[in-house]
């Protein structure tokens, strides 16, 4: 993501210029509307952009919490000595507010330059993780392109006007206080200095611990998983050890399930030909004892013809486990542009011809059901070394 | 014949041995690559059943090793039912790949077939490599892709059907079928390191 393409970044930069904006026109020749205005238009994107981010980035990446403080370091004078540079006095409250309320634009002016730099530098952390050289963070290479660090030099303007506005600010009209505008330098200066390193170790640290969150919450799921599943079939396997069909049985089961987990199915809701395949084989091996080997290469998600497809193969299926039985082969091979299924035993094979036309199970469910969707259905039977059904949809190789 | 079992699993190897020793003498078992090249190397054998997962840098890392002057033929076995298992495997210079949950009957049957020294193609691996080859690489030239004849027997194979049958549906030579198996093996052995990689990375499998 780039400073062009990104909202957020520029709606921080508008409101930080904005109030840098209104703060320059006021200072300069107090009383006109245009600042108000601009400070209006800047107030309500801090309050609605500036705030919130800074909110996120705090919580985030507590270092930035520093980066809040230097830009507030104005306000401690005030607070401190009860009086801006000229003088005042302003501990009566209205007086307070109208000589802090510079200050705290000043303040959100700088957050929004912060905040600019910080989305920067987490940009280049995002390529430092790439093992990229500090140097290549800052140009960019061949394969990874940096753009210019706009953000994060329009960050540091923003930070670098606000600065210099604040120290105007307090030390407006008054000679006699260029030591405490010195110590306001010094001071800033040593925060950021202290501020920037926090900053990124706070930004490769709550990386870190995003990664090994991650990671955690992963293992909690496959250890959930698997208890639900392989850990309670053993322990049913344990208990019907005595009845081999049943301990096969369980055993396929669970192998089918495992698989379709791995294939990441059942995230996916089942809604693939692979899912739908799957699954009618373990229909199919559980109903009739039959044994399939089911290969697929490629996957789709389900639409009106893979449907017919995935149907008239589950239907060829059942035919093949009732009249052939074991092995039962299913193979299929998924391309962008097309589908087939194989479905293939070694039984008895028939003629399809000799099938009476009352036993509509082969012509309606199959070949039937491709027909509608522009699929085919070819069956190929050899009387005595089984039978293939071959149903195909779009264009196949 | 002499057998030598290579599986981290310790049951599995104490399974496979009592269900072939019938048939045949299993010399040695071995639970790691390195293990594995000892026992080859000290006693021998005709046939190796490897595992593909196995510590210490898979069953690859064994093919990778053995020596090319009277090596043994190796089947591959595993759990797993994933290309880029298997695939590897078969480029690695395994002569067939067949899961763990084969039947006996066919364990011995393909036992016999990699002996011979012949391919053992399951229809899982008919179908894997014949994946394999369907990835468009760019500077493929002829001697590393397949004909269409060979795509048509590798088809046959993922549809399960047996040599047999499919010399029948052919109408060529069982010989013929085997020789177009052994071409489309050579064929994948051969096939640059950059092609298979590119397969790789199309299917995310590296990054």
């Amino acid at each position: 993501m780039n400073a062009a393409s990104d909202p957020a970044g520029r709606i921080t930069a508008l409101a930080g210029a904005l109030l840098i904006a209104a703060l320059a026109v006021a200072l300069g020749d107090s009383g006109a509307t245009l600042p108000l205005a601009l400070l209006g238009a800047g107030s309500v994107l801090a309050l609605f952009v500036l705030v919130p981010r800074a909110y996120a980035h705090s919580r985030r990446h507590p270092a930035l919490l520093v980066g809040v403080l230097v830009a507030a370091l104005p306000l401690f004078p005030i607070l401190l000595f009860g009086g801006v540079g000229d003088g005042r006095v302003v501990w009566m409250l209205p007086n307070a507010v109208r000589a802090l309320l510079p200050l705290v634009v000043i303040a959100l002016a700088a957050l929004g330059g912060l905040i600019l730099i910080a989305d920067d530098l987490r940009a280049r952390f995002g390529l430092a993780q790439r093992g990229l050289t500090p140097w290549q963070r800052l140009t960019g290479t061949t394969d990874v392109p940096m753009p210019t660090p706009w953000r994060a030099l329009g960050g540091l303007a923003l930070v670098g006007l606000a600065f210099i506005l604040g120290l105007g600010y307090v030390g407006a009209g008054s000679s006699g206080l260029m030591s405490l505008a010195l110590l306001l330098v010094l001071g800033g200066g040593t925060a950021a200095i202290i501020a920037v390193p926090l900053l990124i170790a706070g930004l490769a640290r709550s990386d870190r611990a995003r990664l090994t969150t991650a990671r955690e919450d992963e293992r909690r799921r496959v250890a959930a998983h698997l208890h639900d599943s392989v850990l309670q079939t053993l322990a049913l396997v344990q208990r019907q050890a005595h009845d081999p069909a049943a301990v096969q049985r369980l055993a396929r089961r669970q192998e089918h399930e495992l698989r379709a987990w791995m294939a990441g199915e059942v995230e996916l809701g089942a809604e693939t030909l692979g899912a739908a395949l799957r699954k009618a084989v373990a229909e199919v091996e559980d109903d009739h004892d039959a044994t399939v080997e089911l290969t697929i290469l490629g996957e789709r998600a389900l639409d009106r013809e893979v449907e017919a497809l995935a149907a008239a193969a589950r239907e060829a299926l059942r035919n093949a486990a009732v009249h052939a039985g074991s092995p039962i082969y299913v193979f299929a091979q998924v391309s962008p542009d097309g589908a087939e299924v194989f479905i293939r035993d070694e039984g008895p094979g028939f003629e399809l011809s000799a099938v009476p036309t009352e036993r509509r199970g082969v012509r309606d469910s199959i070949i039937g059901r491709m027909r509608s969707v522009g699929g085919s259905a070819v069956l190929d039977s050899v009387p005595g070394e089984g039978t293939e059904v071959a149903l195909r949809i779009g264009v196949t190789g | 014949m002499r057998l030598v079992v290579v599986d981290d699993h310790h049951l599995f190897r104490a399974g496979v041995r009592a269900e072939l020793a019938p048939h045949h003498e299993v010399v040695g078992e071995a639970a790691t690559p390195s293990e594995a090249l000892a026992v080859i190397a000290e006693t021998k054998p005709d046939v190796v059943l490897l595992d593909v997962h196995l510590p210490e840098g898979g069953g690859v890392s064994v093919l990778e090793a053995l020596p090319r002057e009277n090596a043994p033929k190796v089947l591959a076995l595993s759990v797993s039912d994933a290309a880029e298992d298997v695939v590897p495997m078969i480029r690695a210079g395994a002569l067939g790949y067949v899961t763990k949950t084969i039947d006996t009957t066919e364990l011995l049957d393909a036992i016999a077939t990699v002996a011979a020294g012949d391919a053992c193609f399951s229809p899982r691996l008919a179908a894997f490599v014949l994946q394999a080859f369907s990835a468009p690489a760019p500077e493929k030239n002829e001697l590393e892709s397949l004909t269409p004849r060979e795509r048509e027997v590798l088809h046959h194979l993922a549809r399960g059907y047996a040599y047999k049958r499919i010399a029948q549906r052919l109408g060529i030579s069982d010989r013929t079928v085997e020789t177009h198996v052994g071409n489309v093996l050579r064929k994948l052995q051969l096939t640059s390191r950059h092609e298979v990689s590119h397969w790789a990375a199309k299917r995310g499998l590296v990054d």
